[in-house]
């Protein structure tokens, strides 16, 4: 009898400790927004544009290889096919009567990094990083949706296995590239993303 | 000569001294005076005492609600003088904390018999008083909420702790020395927690008391393992209190400031620990034999043989100071001279430098007199005076040596406001109110090891204390 | 149609408006509602959306942390081509914030300005930026700016105005008033802006009248009488290798302070003439320790009254004495200065004759290459017109005119402002003469004495309009307030000196319901006539999209639209405003100076994106020199009479003000950054003071902060007592530029108004020379300074030498040089160096060229986000500045000598700092510098108590809430912001203050530790430009803020691993390293100060033993003997005898 009442206690016990594990695991998924995908003003599909149509992503996304911040493609860059393609649909016309009106649509944003990280797209793109790595699969999104975590353990790891070495730049790094005789990985110092 | 014979004779020169305790009292006589303030209701000065206690500590919690909302700008920190009142007060208490675990382990393991009357709450004071400490680096740091980033574990950041920093080894030291302290205090509890639950009528209570007690039956099994388990503890802790301050004192001796970087600290600040931790517990023991009428049980000669290691510590802290001016003066540096000399002697901090003098090393010289020393009152105002003064030390050592640094365009003046003292009090109202708990609800004194010892002389020197003899 | 179309349903193929709308819904969201509900005015919850508000309540409840906030992201309707996000945009324009004209490139990023450089074409600064000028975008983005058209009418009403009823008005009331009509602005320069004016004030027949804060009249009159022609000359500051002040103050508070200091920097460098190193020299005579003064080799002490004498002793001593120079013997000048022999003056001053006459001499030497420079307001006595006369007539003896000196060419236009019209204004004024007064640029409220009576004079004028940023103690006592913008926001042009012009450009669009002056007279202008500022338009705008162009005509084919089928649009009339206009005065005036080919439109292109259009090559030397006109010596009444013998009775001391060199004339008070800077040579913030020595001081019994009543003429105030080593035993001194009752949160109150104590005597103001009593009726007033101490007590911190030492052994003063102690770090190959394979970042600090002028400082405030904390908190030792300009005393202790060290984060190769954090928030990398990682830090601050420096800063409140507006932080009102201002305008997070920070760098919050990171951000981003561009980053290629607005360049910064860098090379003989013994190897080197003078018999005794001595010692005697062979044979001259 006591045994199966010791059976009992450690059932009691070990279901306990599965469900605070899986709260833990609940509110880390939570807090990391994986998934994370709102209704947005304008309900773009990057799917139909990406993946049916094969727009590249820099078509619309211009000057992420120059720009810090990637940007969202102003509504002059909509407006470039929808003044004449699908003019009529609703959805465009509220584009186009937006843009008339100089009225900047406000997207929701998916994607935000923790606090005081700075990070630089072009820096990224210039080292032939896929946009897919970080943000997934969008060509096939119709509502677009947090892929992976932004958290500083990602950005780190892909650093370490990351070789630094863009075509142009080997030049300015050759110190850097047989520092202690091995290939050196992209930055990793605090100063790559924090200052 | 062989052992025998020197055993003999010191039992022999033990059996011409009088007897540590009244030669009437009986073992229940014991049990039943020292159980008597957990099993009865407390008295007025109990609850004057603990409602005093408590009212302080509401108020120190009331400032570091305040703080930890606002900012640490509420205290007196300012430019050069980064650490201020708190870190003296985290000092201060890890000093204090020092006594109980040196009076438990180490005088255990010199069969040092006199510790038996104030073993108990030495420890008990050790561990509030590291509670009380462990708050202070918290309250101190920028970032409370982020202090965990002290502690090494496996983190998405990748991130590791400094090794190399001082106050790596205090978060390790100070938190070895808190778990170790503890469980040392609670495994010597056990058969006096037995004891209690024995004799306690209300059935909660008893209950309670019966948790704790972890089913002590008093077997010789039950002994044999306590035995070994408090000898193991107390050759653990032995080292720990060398330890504790050696570290805390790198946190000062590892950086480079003129009157911190001294090889002469872990030493000085163990020795310093001592003296304020023994003094703290003359402070308490004599209020506490006389409220809780315990003269029978920590006499008069419990207290001279703590005077006189105070007096001793004291002589070393005293040592310790000169030194300090001697090697300013030997190592030609200008910036110590300027800091031991300039600034604590006759300059800006020249009061709480001649303060830190007159209490830690002129003061205690009274108990040269042996009157002095078996004097209540005389012992308790020294005790005071001289936990005063080695909180000003550390005030100095802290204060002094970052005011007036390398750079003359750095210099500044710590003014504490009102919530540093605010807080200063505020634990000692935590300290105290735990203490008063403590004194309400455990026994205060180590019954079981009184009654080993209570027919015994002073110096008797056996192979180990036989306690199981004295369990009735 | 091309594309295969898919369709479920006949609705959806004849693209029902139904299926459209069932699916927008089948999707996410309806944009419709987004839009409806703005619309609309309000949230209307129809049941979708109740129904949606339900399901998040749900999700949130259930999955409490899903997401805590919403973002938006707002991208632009239609981006503007140059506006890339997170690129910055950098504009050529001109700073607004004085007279001077520097040139200015706006750092903007998403069309806002963030941060101020100097223009490095711009001949005044040359790249370079005074504080001032750093401090600007606070100007800029001042949330207390009057925004609104205000009726004010005289202090009664409060009315808000639309711009609409102030140009009819306006128009109204100045076409009424016709020539009874004044226009009163501060100094505008500028061919646009004057021809403005000019058209302007012909319209309505209005008179314009020039006053300043602060007014050259003395100096233009001086100028007047020596040369016959009023103006402001330039000096040419970089040509001069000795420079003599009598209480002037150029690098403190010159005309054109910057252009000065980047020419005394010139010349301040050590370099190697003739085989010998030279350097130039400063000599001051003054009362009191000025930002020069704190800069000379030599000063004396001198006071107001006596400045004259000194000067014309001088003069004696060359013209008379050693009969020197053309004007030996000429007509008069020997009799006029026969009561100024060195002698008698020394007897009358108390300055050595020898020391007189060694001036003098020097002087002599170095003609044709000297300025002598007389007045600022410690000269303003009675006697200011004699004491110019006396400077132009040394200048002329020397051969200084047309040499260092340039009158007649390229004259200044910096200072035009001229008290003797303002007087006679207010004469009118009080005459009823006046029925209409226009202000724009100077405040006469604050600065006129109240003898003067502007105040009572306004009463007699019908109507006061008053155009500018605040609402100021003039504005309030106008009928109207009309807001001016701020120069970031307007178009402009400047033309500081002739011939140098200088455009203004805007950077943000206006902030508030703001207009430029320039807009606003052409507006009150074309509304009283019509016809006036209007221009043909050419090309009507070209259509939006092209289904709009299609749009008129709908019946016809949409080829009718095409190009060539259009007729071409008539020419029309429109409204021209100012950038219009501006142009065509560029074009018709500016643009045939250019000896280019090319169109306007490309010379207009090349002006916006210079900034600056300089044609005139002739204007890199002076005009040709004047001639002296000896009447202009000879004819002073003051020379029969010398007022030398003025006694001071016991218990008086004699008054003189000063300017601040950080608030300069007070017109930009409303500036937290400025009041911050300490000033550069008592250090104290927040308060301006009255300066007494300390030996005065304790004989009459007086301690710091004690609260003295001066009076002067029956203006009164009471000013806290500082005491200050280096003042005249006689003198007390007390800046103008504070004490602003309406400027807004931050300038109000802020130290006392010391301006009305002036005194106006005929057409001029006499600021200094007054004897007043010593009335104590206060004590106790908190002066607050940043710097702990003052002295060096022995500490080898600061190198200094000689000249002549220097001379004899290169390692003068710096005997320790670079020793290499033991290190516990040995590498594998026995170095003990952390390896740095690619950069390494240092940087040299010339202790000789820092003049101390904080714009260093300020330009990191800027650069780095650094908060302002408040008086209060800077009381309590929480200044939050990463770099600091220390100011140390030596030497006797009435005349002290004054030494200038910018002290930084050192980014030490073995860092105190980082060895003791415990969480590893401050790192080592492997370019050399010392990272402070925010997000890690946790705040236990051991890294500062470690570091020797004391450089780090520790945010002991969220004081980046308080940004700017922190004047009183303290414990308990910084958390309510509202309380303690009133009103909750002053969260700066509500206000445009926000724009102004640096996106670039992190904002920290409470509880981390903060400091220099060598502008970590400009590294990284030339790091990605190299990558971009392949190669590696050049020298110079990176510059820190600090550096960049150094105008004396005393700070180099670049890679030391580069032996051809600047920084290595600038790095010699004289270069230490701050506490070198405790081997923390900094990466800044300090270059020992040579002073220009004769050593003093305690400087020719051997340096205190450093404090490890022998080996030290050692080293510098073989680095000594090694270098010995290089130099003459003066190498004994250290006399290393003086055992006994």
């Amino acid at each position: 009898m006591i045994f199966s009442r010791l059976k009992e206690r450690w059932r009691l016990v070990t279901l306990v400790a599965l469900l605070i594990v899986l709260g833990i695991w609940k509110v880390a998924m939570a807090a990391s927004n994986v998934g994370y995908s709102p209704a947005q003003p304008i309900p773009f599909s990057h799917k139909l544009h990406a993946g049916v149509n094969h727009i590249p992503c820099q078509y619309c996304h211009a000057g992420v290889d120059r720009d810090t911040e990637s940007p969202i493609p102003p509504l002059n860059v909509c407006m470039g096919c929808h003044s004449v393609v699908d003019a009529n649909k609703p959805v465009i016309q509220k584009i186009a009567a937006a843009y008339k009106a100089g009225k900047p649509i406000q997207w929701v944003r998916v994607y935000d990094l923790p606090q005081f990280v700075k990070f630089a797209h072009r820096w990224h793109i210039a080292a032939g990083v896929a946009c897919q790595t970080c943000h997934g699969p969008v060509q096939d999104m119709n509502q677009i949706r947090q892929y992976r975590e932004f958290v500083m353990g990602e950005c780190i790891a892909c650093h370490r296995s990351q070789t630094y070495l863009p075509a142009p730049a080997d030049k300015v790094h050759r110190n850097l590239a047989t520092y202690h005789g091995h290939e050196v990985n992209a930055k990793t110092e605090c100063s790559t993303c924090h200052n | 000569m062989s052992r025998d014979n020197t055993l003999q004779q010191q039992a022999d020169a033990a059996r011409r001294e009088p007897p540590m305790y009244r030669a009437d009292l009986t073992l229940t006589q014991v049990t039943r005076d020292i159980s008597a303030p957990i099993t009865g209701e407390p008295n007025g000065w109990w609850w004057a005492g603990f409602l005093i206690s408590v009212a302080l500590l509401g108020m120190g919690s009331a400032i570091v609600t305040y703080q930890l909302n606002y900012g640490l700008g509420l205290i007196g920190l300012m430019h050069p003088i980064m650490w201020g009142t708190y870190i003296t007060n985290f000092v201060f208490w890890v000093g204090i904390g020092h006594a109980g675990t040196l009076i438990s382990a180490i005088l255990f393991l010199l069969r040092q018999r006199w510790r038996t009357a104030i073993n108990r709450s030495a420890e008990a004071m050790t561990i509030f008083a590291v509670c009380c400490a462990g708050l202070f680096p918290l309250l101190h740091v920028g970032r409370t909420l982020l202090a965990f980033w002290l502690i090494p574990y496996p983190n998405f950041r990748y991130l590791w702790v400094n090794f190399r920093s001082p106050l790596i080894w205090d978060v390790f030291a100070v938190s070895t020395y808190a778990t170790t302290s503890l469980l040392f205090w609670y495994q010597g509890m056990i058969p006096d927690l037995a004891t209690i639950r024995d004799q306690e009528k209300r059935p909660l209570a008893r209950k309670i008391y019966s948790i704790f007690a972890q089913r002590w039956k008093g077997t010789a099994a039950d002994w044999h393992h306590y035995e070994s388990a408090y000898g193991l503890f107390a050759a653990i802790a032995t080292p720990l209190v060398l330890s504790v301050h050696s570290v805390v004192s790198t946190d000062f001796a590892v950086s480079t400031l003129p009157g911190w970087h001294d090889t002469i600290f872990p030493p000085y600040f163990v020795a310093g620990a001592i003296f304020s931790g023994f003094a703290m517990v003359v402070t308490i023991l004599s209020i506490l034999r006389k409220a809780f009428h315990l003269e029978d049980y920590i006499t008069l000669d419990h207290m001279e043989l703590m005077n006189k290691v105070i007096l001793g510590t004291s002589m070393i802290v005293g040592y310790a100071y000169i030194l300090e001016v001697y090697m300013a003066w030997y190592g030609e540096n200008r910036y110590d001279w300027h800091i031991y000399v300039w600034i604590r002697f006759l300059g800006t901090y020249a009061w709480a430098g001649w303060l830190t003098i007159f209490c830690n090393v002129l003061t205690p010289l009274i108990f040269w007199f042996r009157k002095a020393r078996r004097s209540l009152v005389v012992m308790f105002i020294v005790s005071i005076i001289a936990n005063i003064g080695m909180w000003f030390e550390r005030y100095v050592i802290i204060c002094t040596s970052l005011a007036q640094d390398f750079l003359p365009s750095n210099w500044g003046y710590f003014r504490p406001t009102i919530f540093d003292i605010g807080v200063l009090v505020g634990s000692f109202g935590l300290f105290f109110t735990l203490f008063l708990l403590f004194a309400r609800f455990v026994p205060t004194i180590a019954m079981s090891e009184i009654k080993a010892v209570l027919h015994h002389p002073v110096g008797e020197i056996s192979g180990s204390p036989t306690l199981e003899e004295s369990h009735v | 149609m091309s594309e295969k179309r898919f369709w479920t349903t006949l609705e959806d193929l004849h693209n029902d408006p139904k299926v459209e709308q069932l699916r927008g819904e089948e999707f996410a969201g309806k944009p419709e509602e987004f839009f409806n509900a703005q619309s609309n005015g309000g949230l209307q919850v129809g049941r979708r959306e109740f129904m949606k508000w339900s399901a998040g309540a749900m999700a949130l409840v259930s999955a409490a942390c899903s997401r805590k906030r919403v973002d938006h992201l707002v991208p632009y309707a239609q981006q503007p081509e140059e506006i890339l996000p997170g690129v910055e945009v950098f504009y050529a324009s001109t700073c607004s914030e004085c007279a001077a004209g520097c040139g200015l490139l706006v750092r903007t990023r998403e069309g806002r300005p963030v941060k101020v450089e100097g223009n490095p074409l711009h001949p005044v600064n040359q790249g370079t930026l005074c504080a001032r000028g750093q401090a600007s975008l606070m100007n800029l983005y001042d949330p207390d700016r009057l925004r609104t058209p205000m009726r004010i009418g005289r202090g009664q009403q409060s009315a808000q105005l639309d711009w609409g009823t102030v140009d009819k008005e306006l128009a109204n009331v100045l076409r009424t008033a016709g020539k009874r009509s004044v226009l009163l602005t501060g100094t505008i320069h500028g061919p646009a802006r004057t021809q403005l004016l000019s058209d302007f004030t012909a319209q309505f027949g209005t008179r314009q009248v020039t006053y300043d804060y602060l007014n050259a009249d003395a100096l233009a009159g001086g100028q007047q009488q020596a040369y016959g022609a009023a103006v402001v000359p330039r000096y040419y500051f970089d040509r001069a290798e000795m420079l003599v002040t009598f209480g002037a103050d150029p690098l403190g508070s010159g005309i054109s302070r910057q252009e000065y200091a980047v020419g005394f920097g010139v010349q301040r460098k050590v370099r190697t003439e003739n085989g010998k190193a030279a350097t130039s020299r400063t000599v001051c005579f003054e009362p009191a320790m000025s930002m020069t003064g704190v800069n000379a080799d030599t000063r004396f002490l001198v006071r107001p009254t006596d400045l004259v004498d000194v000067a014309l002793a001088i003069a004696h001593h060359l013209v008379v004495a050693q009969k020197q120079s053309s004007f030996a013997g000429a007509a008069g000048v020997g009799a006029a200065l026969g009561n100024f022999s060195t002698q008698q003056v020394a007897q009358r001053t108390g300055v050595p004759q020898t020391q007189l006459e060694k001036v003098a001499n020097q002087l002599w030497d170095n003609r044709g290459k000297s300025i002598v420079l007389a007045g600022g307001l410690p000269g303003a006595t009675q006697d200011e017109a004699a004491l110019h006369a006396a400077a132009n007539f040394l200048n002329a003896v020397l051969g200084n005119e047309g040499a260092t000196i340039d009158g007649s060419r390229s004259v200044s236009q910096q200072a035009q402002g001229s008290l003797a019209d303002m007087l006679a204004l207010v004469q009118q004024m009080q005459g009823g003469q006046v029925d209409v007064l226009l202000i724009y640029g100077t405040n006469p409220a604050y600065t006129l004495p109240p003898a003067v009576n502007f105040q009572g004079a306004l009463k007699n004028v019908k109507y006061v309009a008053v155009i500018g940023d605040h609402l100021d103690e003039t504005a309030r006592l106008a009928d109207v307030a009309i807001p001016a913008l701020h120069g970031m926001e307007s178009w402009g042009d400047a033309e500081p000196q002739k011939g140098l012009y200088s455009i203004v450009q805007p950077t943000i669009l206006p902030l508030f319901n703001g207009r430029s002056f320039e807009d606003t007279l052409i507006s009150v202008a074309r509304t009283a006539d019509p016809t006036k500022f209007q221009m043909p338009q050419v090309t009507p705008p070209p259509p939006v999209f092209a289904s709009e162009a299609a749009a008129p005509a709908a019946g016809g084919p949409p080829a009718a639209a095409g190009a060539g089928a259009a007729p071409a649009p008539k020419p029309t009339l429109v409204d021209m405003d100012f950038h219009d206009y501006l142009i065509q005065v560029w074009k018709t005036n500016i643009y045939a100076k250019n000896n280019l080919a090319g169109t306007f439109e490309d010379f207009w292109t090349s002006v916006l994106r210079d900034g600056v259009f300089d044609p005139d090559a002739t204007r890199l030397q002076p005009g040709p020199a004047r001639k002296f006109n000896a009447a202009a010596l000879t004819s002073l009444p003051a020379l029969k009479a010398p007022r030398g013998n003025t006694q001071v009775p016991a218990n008086h001391l004699m008054l003189a003000l000063t300017v601040s060199p950080m608030m300069g004339d007070g017109s930009r008070n409303n500036n937290g950054f400025l009041f911050e800077a300490s000033d550069p040579v008592s250090k104290v913030v927040w308060d301006n003071f009255l300066s007494i020595s300390p030996a005065t001081a304790a004989k009459y019994k007086l301690e710091q902060g004690d609260i003295l009543e001066v009076a002067v003429n029956g203006a009164t105030l009471q000013a806290p007592v500082w005491l200050q080593p280096g003042v005249h035993a006689e003198v007390m001194t007390l800046q103008v530029g504070y004490g602003r009752q309406h400027v807004g949160s931050v300038g109000d109150g802020v130290g006392v108004n010391a301006y009305p104590l002036a005194q106006v005597n005929g057409n001029t103001a006499q600021y200094a020379g007054f004897v007043v009593p010593i009335k104590k009726v206060g004590s106790g007033f908190r002066l607050v300074s940043p710097q702990g101490n003052s002295y060096l007590h022995g500490r080898h911190i600061i190198h200094d030498t000689t000249l002549e030492q220097f001379q004899a052994n290169p390692r003068a003063g710096n005997e320790e040089g670079h020793e290499q102690p033991l290190s516990i770090w040995d590498n594998a190959d026995g170095s003990h160096e952390h390896p740095y394979p690619g950069y390494r970042w240092g940087m040299t600090i010339d202790l000789n060229a820092c003049i101390g002028c904080n714009a260093c400082v300020v330009a990191c405030h800027a650069e780095n986000n650094v908060p302002v904390v408040g008086k209060n908190q800077i009381e309590r030792g929480r200044e939050m500045d990463w770099i600091r300009i220390d100011r140390y005393y030596s030497g006797p202790v009435d005349n002290p000598d004054v030494s200038n060290q910018p002290m930084l984060c050192q980014q030490c190769g073995h860092a105190g700092c980082e060895s003791v954090c415990p969480v590893l928030a401050t790192v080592h990398n492997d370019e050399g510098l010392n990272l402070q990682v925010y997000n890690r830090c946790v705040g236990t601050r051991f890294c500062s108590n470690n570091c020797i420096y004391k450089v780090r800063r520790f945010n002991f409140y969220q004081y980046s809430d308080y940004y700017p507006y922190s004047k009183y932080t303290d414990s308990f009102t910084r958390f309510t912001p509202h309380m303690a201002y009133g009103d909750t305008d002053h969260n700066w997070r509500e206000s445009p203050l926000e724009l102004a920070l640096n996106p670039d760098v992190t904002v920290r919050s409470r509880g981390v530790m903060e400091k220099c990171s060598f502008c970590v951000q400009r590294i990284t981003a030339a790091h990605y430009k190299s990558q971009e561009l392949g190669v590696p980053i050049p020298d110079g290629g990176v510059k820190t803020a600090c550096q960049q607005t150094c105008p004396t360049r005393a700070i180099v910064f670049g890679n030391m691993n580069d032996p051809n860098s600047a920084v290595r090379r600038a790095r010699d003989t004289r270069s230490y390293r701050v506490l070198e013994d405790y081997n923390f190897q900094p990466s800044i080197d300090y270059l020992t100060r040579v002073r220009n003078r004769a050593p003093r018999p305690d400087e020719l005794r051997e340096k205190p033993r450093p404090e490890h001595a022998e080996q030290g010692e050692n080293k510098g005697i073989h680095a000594q003997a090694s270098l010995a062979p290089a130099q003459s044979g003066l190498v004994q001259l250290r006399p290393m005898e003086n055992k006994a």
